[in-house]
């Protein structure tokens, strides 16, 4: 029991961090019609960003980690807010173009993280806290589940305070439905578009800081694969909902944890897949996939 | 100033003069079809200038053209501006309000968060001629857009675009898929709102445009084919049959 526990919450703590790229990815495509390939480059630049500020101390401060948090967040937004405005706005209504500039951007970003820092993973140190366990109901926790799991849930309220309480979260909703509507009664939408590429920007940012210390180490690869998980969760939960992400991230995380331990490593993430097709088949909007909704 | 007019203290009264919108030689596109082979015409300010003419005709894209939402050449001016090089946006805050064909409401938002978004930075709405004018939104504001029948979309797309006064309105098309009933009922409501206001009207009705118009555009395969006062325009009777494909005894019905 107490490994199922472990392995359960290890799962959950997987999918908060598919959860904070995916609900970046889901906001970004509901509102601008972008499916941003660029987003798992920001997250390897930005958990680069954590283990800059991390690696010069065996046993860094809580401090110290919310600095590199912080770092890793910031940079994350700083590269989307740029990626916005000079590669996104100028193709826009060019789908195409526009996703196979951010598959471009990202192979880019990799290749100079490579370049700079070698392929290699990189060890991150962990404060004294992360690096240690709690114990629920007989299971010992490693505390980096638990951080993952918190940041999610206030990720998730946060977006959701945003979308319901600010204008400019009417604004991003109303978009959603019709962004021609929304520049009709004399909004700048635009200004929402870069808002919300920057917002997913962010969240990649701290998913590429948080992936960091749940992993124990860095690579420039780090976000390619969370950046094909996040878009099945994307899929999986419906194009343009949040709650649909958070859901779908839940079931990802746990299901490909558990069957990865109790099957055998890597039939996880063939099942992943298989539950990618099986929604394709019988639900292709995915579990709550109504772009007028999002939240 | 009427509670019911919603265009700006002293453009209603300007009535003549110089034009308040003009169109000269515009051609729009949606993709490689040419929809608008250069349209021209005026609209003077205070009055409502109807655009008739069948499906397909350009119609709708002369609406989107001024709002700058399709692309477009020529000249576009309004009060005197040029408005080809505006986005979408900085032409409505030029004072031009917009209810599309299809209401265009945001099905997921409530009716108090339509009118929320309608709203102008540095511009007081005015809820109370919105809610004096349809009650029902008020009663039904906390009500998601997408839950109510074609008749209160429309009262909202209305609403929306009264919230605020407004130099010239764009309608397009307010009649469109109503019962008998409510389109007496709009018809009603827009010969209030338009009593005074500039207004720029797409319709089909012939009897609507009868009741509402002062002045007649008709347009027939992308271009303007009659132009003038619309007592003259809508007795053309051999007119209205070719490029209308309808008669005065159709133009009767439903309002």
């Amino acid at each position: 029991m107490a490994t199922f526990i472990l392995i359960a919450v290890s799962g959950l703590g997987l999918g908060a961090l598919y959860f904070l790229l995916a609900t970046g990815l889901s906001l970004i495509f509901g509102l601008m019609r972008v499916l941003s390939f660029a987003h798992g480059a920001f997250l390897s630049v930005a958990a680069f960003a954590s283990w800059l500020v991390l690696r010069s101390d065996d046993s860094p401060s809580t401090w110290r980690l919310a600095l590199a948090l912080l770092a890793a967040t910031v940079l994350g937004g700083a590269l989307a807010f740029v990626t916005e405005l000079a590669i996104i706005r100028p193709l826009k209504g060019r789908e195409l173009e526009q996703l196979l500039a951010t598959v471009g951007l990202g192979l880019a970003l990799v290749a100079l993280l490579a370049a700079i820092w070698g392929p290699d993973e990189h060890l991150i140190p962990r404060t004294q806290w992360l690096d240690s366990t709690s114990s629920v109901l007989g299971a010992p926790i490693p505390h980096t589940r638990f951080l993952l799991i918190v940041a999610a849930a206030l990720v998730m309220a946060a977006i959701r305070l945003l979308l319901s309480r600010s204008r400019y979260g009417l604004i991003i909703r109303a978009g959603v439905e019709n962004s021609e509507m929304v520049s009709a009664l004399g909004i700048n939408v635009k200004r929402s578009f870069t808002l919300v590429f920057t917002v997913g920007g962010m969240l990649a940012g701290l998913g590429g800081g948080l992936a960091g210390s749940y992993y124990g180490g860095v690579s420039p690869y780090l976000g390619d694969g969370m950046l094909i998980f996040s878009f099945i969760v994307l899929i999986i939960g419906g194009l343009g909902s949040i709650v649909g992400a958070l859901v779908a991230a839940i079931v990802l995380g746990l299901s490909q944890s558990l069957v990865n331990f109790y099957v055998q490593n890597g039939i996880g993430d063939i099942f992943v897949v298989v539950l990618l097709v099986m929604t394709l088949l019988v639900r292709p909007q995915g579990l709550l996939g109504q772009k007028e909704r999002l939240v | 100033m009427s509670p019911w007019s919603a265009v700006e203290p002293g453009v209603a009264a300007a009535g003549t003069g110089r034009p308040l919108l003009v169109l000269a030689g515009v051609h729009a596109y949606i993709g490689q079809s040419h929809i608008l082979e250069g349209v021209s015409f005026a609209l003077t300010a205070g009055r409502v200038t109807t655009i008739l003419g069948r499906n397909g005709v350009g119609k709708t894209s002369t609406l989107r053209s001024i709002l700058g939402l399709m692309h477009r050449e020529g000249r576009i001016e309004f009060g005197g501006r040029d408005l080809t090089a505006m986005e979408t946006h900085e032409i409505v805050r030029l004072g031009i309000s917009y209810v599309p064909e299809d209401r265009d409401v945001f099905h997921g938002l409530t009716i108090a968060e339509n009118l929320r978004l309608a709203e102008r930075r540095g511009q007081q709405p005015n809820y109370d001629r919105v809610f004096e004018l349809f009650p029902e939104l008020k009663q039904r504001r906390s009500q998601r857009a997408g839950t109510l029948s074609g008749g209160q979309q429309q009262m909202l797309s209305l609403g929306r675009a009264l919230l605020h006064d407004s130099r010239l309105m764009l309608i397009d098309e307010p009649t469109k898929g109503l019962a008998p009933r409510l389109v007496r009922e709009v018809v009603e409501t827009l010969e209030r709102v338009t009593a005074s206001a500039s207004v720029l009207l797409v319709e089909q009705n012939l009897a609507v445009a009868r009741r509402l118009s002062h002045h007649v555009v008709v347009l027939a395969q992308g271009s303007v084919t009659a132009d003038g006062p619309a007592s003259d325009v809508l007795a053309d009777e051999a007119s209205l049959r070719r490029y209308l494909g309808v008669g005065p005894d159709d133009s009767r019905r439903d309002a």
